[in-house]
């Protein structure tokens, strides 16, 4: 083989690998990105710490009035039974 | 009916089973063994000696939910932190103890309390005193566990599966036909410090036992809880009683001087009801 020939494999050689190396760089490049993006952008992954799915405070504060509720009396009909005293 | 004493009262039990009779019995004994502020091994003890954060039974930690329910629903007027203050007035031992003492009761004011799951946490200086939503809770627990028609009372803190006549205090009866029964007051747990008469309903705005006009006061509500919480909350607002389980359509009646007065909403669920005919 002559030394032309040589210096245009050598050359072409050089310029494959420098091509390995952009693509695999893009590749990386590219993987890393989309890796991030899903995390920040994709609803299946938290941004923030995970709380447990509530109700608004003012509803449960609505509910819990309501749990304060009367019982139901009536005029008696016969002997007590029982007492109310103070505790 | 049955009866038998616990939390330092007693306790009766109407349209029981014999098993049913053993499952009360040991649900108010595991109660006191856990909420007793005089008992030397109770959770409640633990947890008002460790102070700060402490992790706490399930049961414990419903209780504490119960007491910040209820605080925050009287505007904290019944607040489950004022052991600190029922100690300074004297009460620092069991109830059938306690005697005069020329020694004069101090105050002790509220602290805070938070529960995040099971981890308690108590403000500096802040003690535990669960024992009147412990007991209303416990009734309303216990009659939960009866199979037919009956009632739990504990002290008088009364529920009722079916209707019962109820003897009120100062005279007088009605009948419950639902939901639950209670009297607070000052007449009962009443003892002397320093020549200066002492009762357990402790007035968070003062840290020392209550200047309300009321001697007792009793309320029916949905539970047993819920009576004994709006009872004491009505007993501590003092005149303002009245109105206040009237907004919330609340029956009460409160007796002062041997004479009894019923708010609008009492007055209005004994009236007789017109029946509409279609």
């Amino acid at each position: 083989m002559d030394r032309t020939a040589e210096r245009r494999i050598a050359a072409a050689r050089r310029r494959a690998a420098i091509a390995k190396l952009v693509l695999g760089g893009i590749g990386a490049f590219a993987f890393l990105a989309s890796a991030a993006f899903a995390r920040v952008a994709y609803p299946g992954h938290h941004k923030q710490p995970v709380k447990a799915l509530s109700p608004p405070k003012s509803f449960v504060s609505i509910v819990r009035r309501n749990q304060l509720e009367a019982g139901i009396l009536a005029p008696t009909e016969g002997d007590p039974s029982v007492v109310t005293a103070q505790t | 009916m049955s009866s038998f004493t616990s939390m330092g009262c007693e306790v009766v039990v109407e349209g029981a089973s014999a098993r049913e009779l053993e499952r009360v019995e040991a649900l108010f004994e595991e109660r006191d063994a856990a909420f007793s502020r005089f008992r030397a091994g109770s959770e409640l003890n633990r947890v008002n000696a460790a102070g700060a954060a402490s992790l706490v039974s399930p049961l414990f930690a419903r209780m504490v939910e119960a007491a910040i329910w209820a605080r925050e629903r009287t505007g904290s007027l019944v607040d489950p932190t004022l052991g600190a203050a029922l100690e300074a007035a004297g009460y620092d031992r069991d109830f059938a103890e306690l005697a005069a003492s020329e020694e004069a009761a101090s105050s002790a004011s509220a602290g805070s309390v938070a529960l995040f799951g099971r981890v308690l946490v108590l403000g500096r200086g802040a003690k535990l005193d669960l024992n009147g939503v412990v007991k209303a809770a416990a009734v309303d627990d216990a009659i939960g566990l009866l199979s037919g028609p009956g009632f739990v009372s504990a002290g008088g803190d009364l529920a009722s599966r079916g209707e019962v006549d109820v003897s009120l205090p100062g005279g007088g009866a009605v009948r419950l036909v639902s939901g639950g029964l209670a009297t607070s007051g000052r007449t009962k747990r009443r003892w002397l410090r320093g020549g200066v008469e002492q009762h357990h309903l402790i007035d968070p705005a003062t840290g020392r036992p209550s200047a309300s006009p009321w001697e007792q006061v009793t309320v029916c509500g949905a539970t047993c809880l819920a009576a004994d919480v709006a009872a004491k909350a009505a007993f501590l607002l003092g005149y303002d009683g009245p109105d206040w389980l009237d907004e919330r359509r609340l029956p009460g009646r409160f007796l002062a001087g041997g004479s009894a007065h019923e708010n609008a909403s009492w007055r209005t669920s004994l009236e007789p009801q017109e029946l509409a005919c279609t």
